[in-house]
């Protein structure tokens, strides 16, 4: 499936409402720099612009769009936050970011992400979703989010003070490590540009901790320019690890890898 | 004390191949505002044939280079931002022309610091004699340019030589590399 053919999916599926009297037809194509620049929300740090509901009301998949008013250089004008309201949005979510800037790319990249969604869309029955979704959670070989945390603090505790303090880079300077990453880097992937709006946002910064090449540690998230992954499980995805990471105050380790080609 | 050096001015670091050929490059930035603006030092190893590792640009991000003849260190203290590079010219690849030292420049600053401006110096200790060889003072304005390039460390026969350059580039450090230095970077 690709990204036209998921929004019609989308479309076919929920459907969007909005209490802004001049968005007439929200659609799962909106951009958040449309209303950035719209001098009526110039004031306004955070708002809710849509909810979304499933056509069919007893799957009761509800989540809400809001509009969040910030600037990053390059990176974004304003993203939108995802809110789910009900359960099963909140599983239809799950171990994707909630952050982004273009909801069609957003949407497209959750359906290839999410297994609840990929169900939904193939049978349109919430229940056979959510049975799929549980099985792959619970399968043997699931990603341990426990086993990651042991192993990647017993990794830290064998270094020394003065070497972790080589290592770990300092945590006021999030904003110029991206900065710096986006202009020495060839131009970002979406994932890659949705993933570092997440490290720069309220909710996760207190859990990253970004590091540099000094020791050969194993246990972190590699972030290059098109693609963000878990450096010791490639295949599970990044916000199973800092969603997680988040619900239990640990700590995830974050390194950039720059191949100094054109800044995008 | 060592000499106050300015833009253009040589010093030579190495009178001969087998002078002492360790050296602490050390560039000193005062947080005048409590973590918004920030100089990060760079050094790239340029081969002969114009060309640069990224392996060999070290920073904070890569700490050392393949041959480990330059090594990065930082301290972030209340009143001073200290960021070091120890050089062992002796370890350093045959092919090496010159090693760009370079700081870029990031500001994330309030409105009421734009035109303020900020001190730094930039030193040279040889690491064997604990002697200073030279000291550059400079100030920053906090607002524009992207790239200070400090100087340049090259080989004239027997001799490493270290040139001031002290100069402000609006380009960032790939744009310096490539328009200033001919360099490409792979």
């Amino acid at each position: 499936m690709d990204k036209n053919n998921c929004i019609k999916y989308m479309e076919k599926f929920f459907k969007l409402n909005t209490d802004i009297l001049w968005l007439k037809n929200p659609d799962f194509l909106m951009q958040s720099r449309i209303f950035y620049y719209r001098s009526n929300f110039k004031g306004i740090n955070d708002i809710k612009i849509a909810t979304a509901k499933s056509k069919n009301i007893s799957d009761d998949i509800v989540f809400d769009i809001y509009f969040i008013r910030a600037e990053f250089e390059t990176l974004f004008s304003g993203y939108f936050k995802i809110v789910p309201v009900t359960s099963a949005a909140e599983t239809m979510f799950e171990g994707v970011s909630k952050l982004c800037t273009d909801l069609g790319e957003y949407f497209y990249y959750v359906y290839q992400n999410s297994e609840f969604l990929k169900i939904y869309f193939a049978t349109g029955s919430v229940e056979n979703a959510l049975e799929h979704h549980n099985r792959k959670k619970t399968k043997e070989g699931a990603f341990d989010f426990n086993k990651f945390k042991e192993d990647m603090y017993l990794e830290i505790s064998s270094y020394s003070q003065e070497e972790l303090r080589e290592m770990v880079l300092n945590r006021n300077l999030t904003k110029k490590y991206v900065s710096n990453f986006i202009k020495l880097n060839s131009k970002c992937s979406e994932y890659v540009k949705m993933f570092l709006i997440n490290i720069l946002s309220e909710v996760y910064i207190r859990n990253i901790c970004i590091i540099n090449n000094a020791y050969n540690v194993k246990n972190y998230i590699l972030v290059e320019a098109q693609n963000a992954k878990v450096n010791s499980y490639p295949k599970v995805c990044v916000y199973d690890v800092i969603e997680k990471a988040v619900k239990e105050n640990a700590l995830v380790l974050v390194k950039f890898n720059y191949d100094f080609k054109t800044g995008g | 004390m060592g000499i106050q050096v300015v833009s253009g001015q040589k010093v030579i670091l190495t009178e001969s191949l087998e002078s002492a050929s360790k050296f602490i490059f050390k560039m000193e930035i005062e947080n005048r505002f409590k973590g918004t603006f920030d100089m990060d030092l760079f050094a790239v190893n340029i081969e002969k044939n114009a060309i640069a590792n990224k392996e060999n640009i070290v920073f904070y991000n890569n700490v050392k280079d393949i041959g480990k003849s330059i090594l990065y260190s930082e301290v972030y203290d209340y009143e001073i931002f200290e960021k070091k590079i120890d050089l062992d010219i002796r370890l350093l690849p045959e092919a090496t022309d010159k090693i760009v030292m370079a700081a870029t420049l990031y500001r994330n600053l309030h409105h009421a610091d734009k035109d303020k401006e900020t001190g730094f110096t930039f030193s040279a200790v040889n690491k064997t004699t604990g002697l200073k060889i030279f000291t550059l003072k400079g100030s920053i304005p906090a607002n524009g340019k992207e790239t200070l390039v400090l100087g340049e460390v090259y080989r004239y026969k027997d001799t490493w030589r270290f040139n001031t350059v002290n100069n402000y580039s609006d380009e960032n450090l790939l744009g310096v590399l490539n328009n200033i230095y001919n360099a490409k970077v792979y």
